[in-house]
């Protein structure tokens, strides 16, 4: 059975680009974009362990790599357990194909202008993903453990979008 | 006093001293859903303290003073230690700043 919600809504949420269509996704495709999702940051905290030299920035980025690291662990070992692999998709692509091109303009800053534009788009990315997962794939999660584990994995990634607001604020309140 | 009795004597003061001596009890902190829970325990000289990592994503239970520190404690993995100290202590997760707790000794 598949479940249908509006995609092409949640699409515009990360780029303003209207799209006509309206997609199905089955749960095992919200288990990719949610693995991509996470693959994505990690890739972000990588290259901010690589660019900063901020302790509050690099310890952040750190904690990105751990938790995302876990959850996807725990992805995975549930589809082995139920037998089924995650499904690549439109939305999981736009992530992608959107993550290229932040990877692209912070990998060109250095200093306080990185860890600023890091810090930004953590919140804003956080933000976006996780309205995405709360109000459009948890309600249309059919298998009961894969809701469970979406519910255990938003508690957490809401925790990080706190955390990358408080630096946000830190960082206006310092002026870097 | 007879050796008999001075033996006796003995034996029953230490029974005695063994019967008022408290029972070092054992409290457990559950690491979930990013908290502390409960976030302040109440504790007792000599008694154990357990967190027990619920999430999926590691924790840390560290001392605000930097007297302790679990370590990254993995998810369904656990840490302990003895309440050696009396007082009333902070701590939080060093790996998210939300997660606080207070450890109170009496």
């Amino acid at each position: 059975m598949r479940t249908r919600f509006p995609v092409a809504a949640m699409l515009g949420l990360l780029t303003a680009a209207p799209l006509a269509a309206q997609a199905d996704l089955q749960d095992v495709e919200m288990a990719h974009v949610a693995v991509t999702a996470s693959a994505i940051d990690i890739r972000y905290a990588h290259l901010a362990l690589a660019l900063s030299e901020d302790a509050a920035v690099r310890e952040f980025a750190e904690t990105m790599i751990r938790d995302h690291g876990a959850v996807n662990g725990q992805v995975a070992a549930l589809a082995r357990r139920l037998n089924v692999q995650a499904r690549d998709n439109a939305f999981s692509r736009k992530l992608l194909a959107d993550a290229a091109r932040v990877v692209d303009e912070l990998s060109r800053l250095r200093g306080a202008a990185f860890d600023r534009r890091y810090i930004e788009n953590e919140l804003a990315y956080h933000r976006t993903v996780n309205g995405v997962v709360a109000d459009a794939f948890i309600p249309n999660i059919e298998n009961a453990e894969v809701k469970k584990a979406f519910e255990g994995a938003l508690v957490v990634f809401r925790g990080h979008e706190r955390h990358a607001a408080r630096l946000a604020a830190a960082s206006a309140a310092t002026g870097r | 006093m007879t050796p008999r009795r001075a033996l006796v004597a003995v034996v029953l003061a230490g029974a005695g001293a063994i019967a008022c001596r408290p029972v070092a009890s054992h409290r457990t902190v559950d690491l979930r859903n990013l908290a502390f829970q409960p976030a302040l325990v109440t504790v007792a000289l000599g008694d154990t303290i357990t967190w027990v990592n619920l999430d999926v994503v590691p924790h840390t239970a560290s001392a605000t003073d930097s007297t302790w520190d679990s370590g990254a404690i993995a998810g369904a993995g656990v840490f302990t230690r003895v309440a050696d100290r009396r007082g009333s202590f902070s701590y939080a997760c060093r790996y998210h700043p939300d997660m606080t707790g207070r450890l109170v000794v009496r």
